[in-house]
């Protein structure tokens, strides 16, 4: 692969956008290409691309899709730039900017409109940008301006910063919470305000740990609580347990939060009972730390918890004339994949299903792993593996289908209905294009360079489409079920 | 005298001998009279996430105390950008469990430097020794975001007196081309 001069880069970039859309019409089978090339046709079934945008060459981690009036919006958190391009050019204003957040309309899908680069903080990699995003309106939430939008997100490990992203192409800073040293993927519950920060508090022996907030009123963030494993707070000693990687609240109603610990090692469900986390005694001390947890499964330590997403009960097949337990309450957890080409370090991440129906006694029922060699992709370059699912819990997919983004293998569709017998219903391997970003392993000292696809992190909308975004700088893929797939969600066939 | 209070009430009196025995002068003699012989020894722990390491021994006959070393990498588990820059980023790192028991540091770590690469270094007590005077010593250190994870169990040795012994052993040509090999370097 010969890498161009960043400005013929930038060029083929401007003129990718139509020559994606006529790739898309050539879908093939998962080719045994060791390693894909630019021109490459997308690898698929069951789901094909409506339409692309390159995120203007930046790498791509968490997108969350908005209804925000009669507009549908996307907010992109993005990685640090590259060695190679540390500060990509913003097309828009002209200037070279550190990754931040990537704002579009994606009203139409087969022509999303980007609307503003909100930059984040100066680094490369995981060093810089703003990974995370979350967004709630103010007319939700119990004490914010009826008139306002708000993005929650990182800046880059140091901070979390809310805009008023009302008008989404002028956003404006409402808050920042800073001096933190790693932050990740949060949650904030529109309807209570309530935030669970994942923070790197000076004080505590983990570069990420939880900052319970009340953001009930962004403007002034009332702090309520620091949360983690024993062991983990400040003035303990000895093994640090594994530390935190992101949570998902079930809110008031469920009242339960959802940790995951250990990315791809040491894996961590923790079940915790959201009122005596949030009301319960404060300060961080072991007793007040296990106090709110009615649940905790200790994963294979060569795995990790990168999301714990919460099904709720859900009626198994198999078990629906029992008289007992029909019902279960199911969780999904998937690893995240860290190593490029299976290399030494790590083993295979991938998804696993939980009953957490006793939540004191988790046990893991089930799991799905893309077949390496289904497509040889230990050899195409780059991680291969799981690496997040769809977060948003619209009917459209909830319990039916899961999205989950596999590095070089795409993204998965999943049917999860029968969670103790999950399989793939469809997936999508976009194309690389210029922009794609190379991964290296070293061989013999030198490094051994590969370009492969990174799909990195996956949302829905109550549309029923899914957005796919890539590690590797390649940009943003908003995709549809097709066929079997569609029918298990029960959209109209296309 | 804050910190021996600390290290007291969190071991008891079971462990003051070894407390004493980390508080006592350094002794010269291993300094300058010890002839180093490490030899390879079976890696001695059941698999867990990071896998198996290298394990090697030193008698006390050849480092003034036993020495055991157990070294393993950590792929991917450092930041390239701060490497292994404080107390709490090396407890993070490393291998507790091999320490056979809980520990308590003895006071602050300090930065070192092995080969090309910079990490730190910090001494521990061990609670529930039989062996009361048998403390351990940890050492991480980084290349880019991949770190290597040293453990040193000390018995009837002062950390502080052996810790050249250790440091000259991970930049001995065994540990090094060990080292090559394992992060493909």
């Amino acid at each position: 692969m010969t890498f161009l001069p960043r400005t013929a880069v930038e060029h083929l970039r401007l003129k990718r956008g139509s020559a994606c859309l006529a790739l898309a019409l050539l879908v093939s089978a998962p080719a045994a290409a060791q390693s894909p090339k630019v021109g490459d046709p997308p690898e698929a079934s069951n789901m094909r691309l409506v339409g692309f945008n390159d995120l203007q060459g930046r790498s791509a981690y968490q997108p969350t899709i908005h209804h925000q009036g009669n507009r549908w919006i996307a907010y992109i958190g993005h990685h640090g730039g590259t060695d190679d391009i540390p500060k990509p050019i913003n097309p828009i204003t002209g200037q070279a900017e550190f990754n931040g957040t990537s704002i579009i309309d994606v009203t139409d899908p087969a022509h999303p409109k980007y609307l503003r680069h909100l930059p984040g903080q100066e680094g490369t990699y995981e060093g810089g940008g703003g990974q995370m995003t979350r967004v709630c309106d103010g007319k939700d939430l119990p004490k914010g301006d009826a008139n306002a939008v708000y993005l929650l997100r990182t800046f880059g490990g140091a901070a979390h910063e809310i805009w008023n992203v009302a008008d989404p192409a002028n956003p404006k800073l409402v808050v920042r919470l800073d001096g933190l040293k790693d932050t990740h993927k949060s949650w904030w519950e529109c309807k209570t305000g309530i935030a669970y920060l994942v923070s790197g508090v000076s004080t505590w022996r983990v570069r990420r740990m939880t900052e319970v907030y009340d953001l009930s009123d962004p403007a002034k963030p009332v702090k309520i609580r620091e949360f983690g494993l024993p062991g983990q707070e400040p003035g303990s000693a000895g093994k640090v347990p594994t530390e935190l990687h992101g949570m998902i609240s079930t809110g008031p109603e469920g009242n339960r939060v959802y940790f995951g610990y250990g990315t791809n090692k040491g894996g961590v469900l923790q079940i915790v009972d959201r009122n005596k986390l949030i009301n319960g005694p404060k300060e961080p001390t072991p007793e007040n730390l296990r106090a709110p947890v009615v649940g905790e499964m200790e994963m294979s330590p060569l795995n990790g918890a990168h999301t714990t997403y919460p099904l709720g009960k859900m009626t198994i097949p198999q078990f629906a004339s029992d008289k007992f337990a029909s019902q279960r309450d199911m969780v999904m957890i998937v690893d995240e994949g860290l190593i490029n080409e299976c290399q030494p370090g790590e083993a295979r991440q991938m998804i696993w299903f939980v009953d957490a129906t006793v939540e004191a006694k988790p046990m893991v029922v089930s799991s799905y792993s893309v077949p390496e060699e289904s497509g040889k992709f230990c050899q195409r370059g780059g991680r291969f593996g799981s690496h997040s699912s769809n977060e948003s819990m619209a009917p459209v997919f909830f319990r039916k289908l899961a999205f989950i983004t596999w590095f070089n293998a795409g993204v998965r569709a999943i049917d999860i209905r029968d969670p103790y017998h999950p399989k793939e219903a469809g997936y999508f391997i976009p194309s690389i294009t210029e922009a794609t970003d190379k991964r290296c392993i070293k061989v013999d000292g030198k490094d051994q360079c590969k370009v492969a696809i990174q799909s990195n992190n996956v949302e829905t909308d109550d549309r029923g489409y899914i957005y796919v975004v890539d590690r590797a700088s390649t940009g943003l893929h908003i995709l549809e079920v097709t066929g079997p797939a569609r029918a298990i969600a029960g959209l109209p066939a296309n | 005298m804050r910190r021996i209070a600390t290290i007291a009430a969190a071991f008891g009196i079971g462990a003051a001998a070894a407390l004493l025995f980390y508080l006592a002068p350094a002794s010269t003699g291993p300094a300058t009279t010890i002839r180093p012989v490490w030899t390879e020894t079976k890696w001695p722990f059941p698999m867990d996430q990071w896998g198996e390491g290298k394990a090697f021994q030193c008698k006390a006959a050849d480092c003034g105390a036993e020495l055991n070393l157990y070294i393993r990498p950590k792929i991917g588990f450092c930041s390239s950008t701060t490497g292994v820059a404080d107390d709490s980023e090396l407890d993070r790192l490393s291998d507790f469990d091999f320490m056979n028991g809980a520990t308590v540091a003895f006071g602050e770590g300090h930065a070192i430097d092995v080969a090309w690469m910079k990490g730190r270094l910090r001494a521990y007590a061990i609670r529930n020794q039989v062996r009361s005077r048998t403390t351990a010593i940890s050492i991480a250190y980084n290349n880019d975001s991949d770190a290597l994870v040293a453990t040193v169990v000390v018995n009837d040795g002062q950390p502080a007196a052996v810790e050249p012994i250790v440091i000259a052993f991970l930049n001995g040509e065994v540990v090094r081309r060990w080292v090559a090999t394992t992060l493909g370097l």
